[in-house]
């Protein structure tokens, strides 16, 4: 166990510049630039802008609007021979209240992450990729188990899943139909955390410049593989193994007699995580399980699933809308104790789709604890304006019987809230 | 400095629930090109044609047909459309780019782009690939359909925002392909053992004869009562009429603008899709068309999806 590395910041940063030297090389020594036709190269770019409005005032007094600003752009280069590829995306986001991060007197309220940043050497077989990127594994919807390459960015996470970019080198195998991934990811990076003034933040503030990460066998280094394997046409497994810090900690207590401060520490732990990923889909049916059995240095071994069914039912009553029903439960060993709400619960979706020209989705979920008749419930709906507008809108609502002692949730009961958000695409 | 397990993660838990896959099923669009080889020549202009085909499009029964009584119907109509699979087949592989006209009742239009990609399939059914350009916040959405011949369709979606490529159930075939007058079934590959066919009599359309093909629905899930199909003396559909569950003549499909591709395939760079019931019309143009273009199994594994741009 060590102190946070101060230098986890900075040497992100130098990592993308050595991850970038090696396809360089490759590009310089090759005739990437020989053919005749041209490379291929787009620009894009996203503005958004969102309102979040809180029914209530928080808990600790915070305040009940929350304006943000996002820009973002994507550059991407393809070689003539369509064989090498670069991909740019950086991502900044301002935000009207000081609302990150954690205790630090250098509470932000603004947010630059490179999403992506990557070379990709392709092949017809296998493919290398170096560089900045996102990495999602996983066949359910309500929850991500085995799904641990990336950190989460708590900042936007509201609308989407988010992730911040990671810094990798990532090779993959095609293998029949299958595909096996190997892994080394550089540069480790923290979960953000609410400051005082912001919403959806705990009761104690999360210090994060005192963070404490466990050593890694290869300093800074973590490492990963997964096989996603279809047995037939109706089955598909994937297995994966995963070396290193976990992207989730666990908040220990600080208390600071000196100072008179009470706060969480975030506790990076060096686990092995294996997972399992299983969907089979028949007619309408889509049935799913995802399960991990995570050994943690500290914590010892505990495990923890999610299964459930999908059903899709199109062009209902011959409308055109097509409607998914989503059931799943959630189950970690850790019973009470775990660190996340989903350890013994259901959760139910209708998701909506209208196929229109307008694109227009909408989703109910319910995630409910039986334990502590807790809730969780989202409604979701956006459509395009246009070609270049869009409109997001969501709710959330935390549901509970105002039970101190035993709700999970107790602490955002007051942090029910709306966002409307419009996106402009240019 | 004790332990204590906090709810703290369940935080970007909630905040990723179910919004990943919010966007996945409206998104899905079939394997348009399958269809597309399937494209047949008209030699008049696009627009007569067009006016011409949904008048006479609106029954069947006012044509001047001559019905041929000596010969079984049922057995002339399979022939004539086993011939016509025949002619669509040995293209090995093909690549276009796609131009959709939404046309709304005001005559406001909307502009959608895809690319496709198609692998001829021998023994296993035909694979393909689609990615949208436009519009905007559909950028790099792509699709890949492994079809089978006599089981279930695979499909895969990939979106690239969050990175995520997820197999969905082939289920959506009756729903609209992007607001468009086409449904999924419209642009879906044309499977002989899953209909019934049914020789109706010849048509005079010009200089040319006309055969209409009635096909019926006996082994699948379909949005439609029957089709009306006319086939022209080189096995092409010339115009497709739609009937509705209650029988009702719903939409007509007409094909224009034809090349000779590689000198053996007949290419239709316009598919017109009238809607009778809400004058609504789809025109779908196909761009750079390419048959043998060098695309190999390679091209269309859920690898090759991923880099789509």
């Amino acid at each position: 166990m060590r102190a946070k590395n101060k230098k986890s910041e900075s040497s992100f940063m130098r990592i993308v510049l050595i991850l970038f030297f090696f396809p360089l090389l490759y590009l310089i020594g090759s005739s990437a630039f020989a053919s005749e036709a041209a490379p291929k190269k787009t620009l894009t770019h996203q503005l958004s802008s969102e309102i979040q409005y809180f029914y209530a005032e928080g808990l600790y007094g915070q305040d009940q609007t929350n304006l943000a600003i996002f820009f973002s752009s994507e550059y991407f280069w393809q070689s003539s021979k369509k064989n090498l590829s670069f991909t740019f995306l950086p991502y900044f986001r301002i935000e009207q209240q000081w609302t990150y991060d954690g205790v630090s007197e250098y509470s932000k309220r603004t947010h630059v992450d490179l999403r992506e940043a990557y070379w990709a050497l392709e092949r017809d077989k296998w493919e290398l990729k170096a560089g900045v990127t996102r990495v999602f594994w996983g066949k359910t919807e309500f929850v991500h188990l085995v799904d641990v390459i990336n950190q989460l960015d708590t900042r936007e996470s509201k609308v989407d899943e988010e992730k911040l970019g990671q810094p990798m080198i990532n090779a993959s195998f095609l293998i029949g139909e299958g595909t096996l991934d190997l892994f080394m990811l550089m540069g480790f990076r923290e979960r953000t955390y609410a400051s005082k003034d912001g919403r959806l933040r705990l009761p104690i503030l999360v210090d994060t410049d005192s963070a404490i990460l466990d050593e890694t066998s290869v300093d800074g280094v973590d490492f990963a593989v997964r096989w996603d394997q279809p047995v037939g046409e109706y089955l598909d497994i994937a297995v994966s193994h995963f070396v290193g810090l976990s992207r989730n900690p666990t908040l220990i207590l600080n208390v600071d007699i000196n100072q008179f401060s009470i706060n969480f520490v975030p506790y990076y732990e060096l686990i092995e995580q294996t997972g399992l990923e299983v969907e089979t889909i028949v007619n309408a049916w889509t049935y799913k399980l995802e399960a991990i059995s995570v050994e943690g240095k500290n914590s010892g071994r505990w495990g923890a699933y999610t299964a459930g069914v999908e059903y899709t039912w199109g062009d209902v009553f011959s409308s055109g809308n097509d409607f998914t029903g989503i059931f799943e439960y959630m189950y970690d060993n850790r019973d009470q104790v775990s660190p996340t709400f989903l350890e013994d619960d259901f959760g139910v979706a209708v998701r909506w789709s209208a196929n229109d020209l307008h694109n227009s989705q909408g989703t109910l979920g319910v995630i409910f604890d039986p334990a502590t008749e807790e809730s969780i419930i989202r409604l979701d709906f956006n459509r395009r304006f246009g070609d270049e507008w869009k409109l997001v809108m969501e709710v959330i609502a935390f549901e509970g019987k105002g039970n101190f002692q035993v709700e999970k949730l107790y602490f955002l009961q007051q942090d029910d809230f709306l966002r409307f958000q419009i996106i402009r695409y240019l | 400095m004790q332990i204590m397990r906090t709810k703290n993660s369940f935080v970007s838990l909630f905040l990723s629930f179910i919004a990943s896959s919010l966007r996945l099923q409206s998104l899905i669009f079939a394997s348009i090109i399958l269809f597309f080889h399937s494209g047949v020549v008209f030699s008049a202009p696009i627009d007569t044609l067009e006016e011409e085909a949904i008048a006479i499009g609106s029954s069947a029964q006012d044509m001047n047909i001559r019905t041929q009584t000596d010969i079984n119907p049922e057995a002339q109509g399979l022939t004539i459309v086993t011939e016509m699979q025949k002619r669509l087949s040995g293209f090995h592989d093909l690549q276009a780019d796609i131009k959709a006209q939404i046309i709304d009742n005001n005559g406001r239009i909307k502009l959608r782009e895809l690319t496709m990609q198609t692998l001829e399939g021998t023994d296993v059914g035909d694979k393909s690939l689609n990615t949208f350009i436009s519009p905007p916040d559909q950028k790099g959405v792509a699709l890949l359909t492994h079809a089978h011949k006599t089981t279930q369709n695979e499909q895969w979606l990939y979106l690239p925002s969050i990175k995520r490529v997820k197999k969905i159930a082939y289920q959506t075939q009756s729903s609209p392909f992007m607001g468009s007058e086409f449904t999924y079934e419209d642009l879906a590959p044309i499977e002989l053992e899953k209909y019934r066919y049914r020789f109706l009599g010849e048509e005079k359309n010009g200089g040319n004869i006309l055969r209409l093909v009635e096909q019926i629905p006996v082994k699948t899930e379909s949005g439609y009562s029957k089709q009306i199909q006319w086939i022209d003396d080189e096995y092409r559909f010339q115009k497709v009429d739609y009937f509705n569950k209650d029988g009702v003549l719903e939409k007509t499909m007409t094909l224009s603008g034809y090349q000779l591709v590689n000198g053996k395939f007949w290419h239709a760079e316009f598919m017109t899709m009238v809607n009778h019931l809400t004058q609504h019309k789809t025109i779908l143009q196909r761009l750079n068309y390419k048959i043998n273009a060098g695309l190999t199994e390679f091209d269309f594994t859920t690898l090759s999806l991923k880099r789509q741009q």
